[in-house]
Formats: structure tokens, C-alpha cells, sequence
């Protein structure tokens, strides 16, 4: 059953290939990456500084408590081959900065969270601190933030 | 020697066949003068001075904000490079988002430096705000460049510090 499937699967797909590259930037928002956020410290930047040096962002949460900033990146190429036709492009992954400011509007927290396909993609509700006190753990940080 | 001479003339029809296929590869260079933060503050916004201007000028300038912070110390606009005077025909921004596709997947920006140009002298730098992001979808939508401008003020109004950043392309 299983080859059969297999066999099935190969034969829709004989035309479909995926190139996976390094992530690059095509032509969209420029990236709030790791590199531009340098000069953010927990406890010590403000809100006037991440705004000056990083802009708008693209969604405030909780009463600007939470800044997201949403940008895409290169991840892979696809390309689909027909009888005389075909087409290709490229498979977009978004990357979130997402910021979190105390009451005196100091950064509190601030991670890079990415994700290749939409379903992946944190819900609002992932922005947000654990109430204190809750026992739940917070969410892993991800690879290279504190 | 004379067979390595030959060796290195039989060399040279195949590199010259090479070079003819990799022509079709060649690449430009897009041209980011006419959008850059220093050219775009030349030109449109020259009256911005930290410690100098008002709140009110500016917003009667550059309209209300597309969002504010802090009580309203500081303001955000969204500003978009885009065509001036009327609005865009949908054949217009339809013929755009062709050319910039082509370009973009070609590697020939030849179009769209002369856009950059053409925008430079003609183009203006429209807010975007909430409640004009319907009826100027198609401006939006086809923006060469956008910028996110950043203003604190002090307590009295007056500009203390900002900052134009170019958050496209």
C-alpha cells in the first residue's frame, strides 16, 4: 500500500521541484533581523529608540505594549513543469520581531520568531507574556536570542 | 611549445561560444539613488529641524499621522513613493506591477530606474493612514519605495528628534 502511494505521489509530482537556497531578501520590507537589532537591550532601551531605529511597526498589541514587525524572506524556489508551460517562484517565510515593553516603556523582551507556512504562523495570543504567577513556561526562545 | 600554443587556440572558440550563452545572464545593477533616505529627505521634507519645527506645521505638511505613541509624543507616518496628481487607473497600476515583475525576475531594472526618475521630478510622497488605505489601494499597491518617518516632540510641540527610514525595497 505504502509503495503504491509512493508510486502515486511520484507521478504527481514528477514535474514539481523544490530548490531550497540560503534565505535571502527579495524585494519586500526591509528585514528587522538580528543584525539590526544590535542596540536593543532588555531593561534599557526605550520605546522612542526602537521606533527611531527600526520604524513603525506593523501591529500594536495591548495598548503599545507589544510591537510587531513582520518581514519575508527568500527561503526556496519552486518551479512546476507542464506539457508546453510551467512556472515558478519563489516560497516566501515570514520572520517576526516581536517587542515587549514594561510600564515605563523599556524593552522587556524581545524575540525573532519565523515561520515557512501561514498555519505556522504565531497567533496574536503567542505575543504575549504568561500572566505572573500562571505556571506556564514561556515560550522557547529561539535560536540565538537570550 | 608549439602544442601547448595549439592547445590554447583550440581553448578559444568554446570560451567564446561561453561567453555568447552567458550574456543572456548578464545582471543590473538597480539604482537606489533617486529612493534613498538622504535624496528623499532633500527633496520633500527639507523642513524638518529637530528643535526648529512645529508639530503643526507639520502636521498641515504632511497630514495626520498614520499613528501615534506615547500620548502623542510621537508620531508615525507611513509615507509611500508614489505617482502625483490623480488618482491611477487601474490600467496604469496593472502596467506597472507588469514591468515591475518583469524586472524583478529579469535582473533588468532599466524600467524602473527610469520610474525612480521619473518620480523624483513629478512623484509625491503620500501618507498612508487607515482611513485612506481603500481608496488609494492601487497607489499602495504599486509604491516604488516606502518610508517610515518617526517624530518625537518635546513637551512645548516642537520636532526634538526624527528619523526616515526606508522600510521597501
Amino acid at each position: 500500500m505504502r509503495i503504491f502511494f509512493a508510486l502515486v505521489l511520484m507521478l504527481f509530482s514528477s514535474a514539481c521541484i523544490i530548490i531550497p537556497t540560503p534565505e535571502h531578501r527579495d524585494h519586500g520590507r526591509v528585514p528587522c533581523d538580528d543584525e539590526k537589532t544590535t542596540f536593543m537591550v532588555k531593561d534599557t532601551t526605550n520605546k522612542e529608540e526602537v521606533l527611531l531605529k527600526l520604524g513603525e511597526p506593523d501591529v500594536v498589541l495591548n495598548h503599545e505594549r507589544i510591537f510587531v514587525y513582520r518581514w519575508e524572506m527568500v527561503a526556496a524556489y519552486f518551479f512546476v513543469g507542464a506539457y508546453y508551460s510551467g512556472t515558478g517562484g519563489p516560497i516566501q517565510r515570514p520572520h517576526f520581531l516581536i517587542i515587549e515593553f514594561d510600564d515605563r516603556n523599556i524593552v522587556a523582551r524581545h524575540e525573532v520568531r519565523e515561520s515557512v507556512f501561514s498555519s505556522r504562523t504565531p497567533s496574536v495570543e503567542t505575543f504575549k507574556s504568561p500572566p505572573q504567577g500562571s505556571g506556564t513556561t514561556p515560550p522557547a526562545s529561539p535560536k540565538g536570542l537570550p | 611549445m608549439r602544442k601547448a600554443s595549439m592547445r590554447s587556440s583550440c581553448l578559444i572558440p568554446p570560451l567564446f561560444i561561453l561567453c555568447l550563452l552567458l550574456i543572456g545572464c548578464a545582471h543590473e545593477k538597480l539604482d537606489d539613488t533617486f529612493v534613498s533616505e538622504p535624496y528623499v529627505r532633500e527633496r520633500w521634507l527639507t523642513y524638518l529641524a529637530d528643535g526648529k519645527t512645529e508639530r503643526s506645521e507639520i502636521i498641515q505638511r504632511l497630514g495626520e499621522p498614520t499613528s501615534s505613541f506615547q500620548d502623542g509624543t510621537i508620531l508615525g507616518y507611513r509615507l509611500i513613493l508614489v505617482e502625483g496628481g490623480q488618482d491611477l487607473s487601474e490600467k496604469a497600476y496593472r502596467g506597472i506591477l507588469i514591468n515591475l515583475d518583469a524586472a524583478y525576475i529579469g535582473g533588468y531594472y532599466g524600467w524602473v530606474d527610469n520610474r525612480r526618475k521619473v518620480l523624483s521630478e513629478k512623484g509625491t510622497l503620500f501618507t498612508v493612514r487607515e482611513q485612506n488605505k481603500e481608496e488609494k489601494l492601487l497607489e499602495i499597491l504599486s509604491r516604488e519605495a516606502e518610508y517610515s518617518l518617526v517624530l518625537v516632540f518635546d513637551n512645548r510641540g516642537t520636532l526634538a528628534r526624527h528619523r526616515l527610514r526606508r522600510i521597501m525595497p
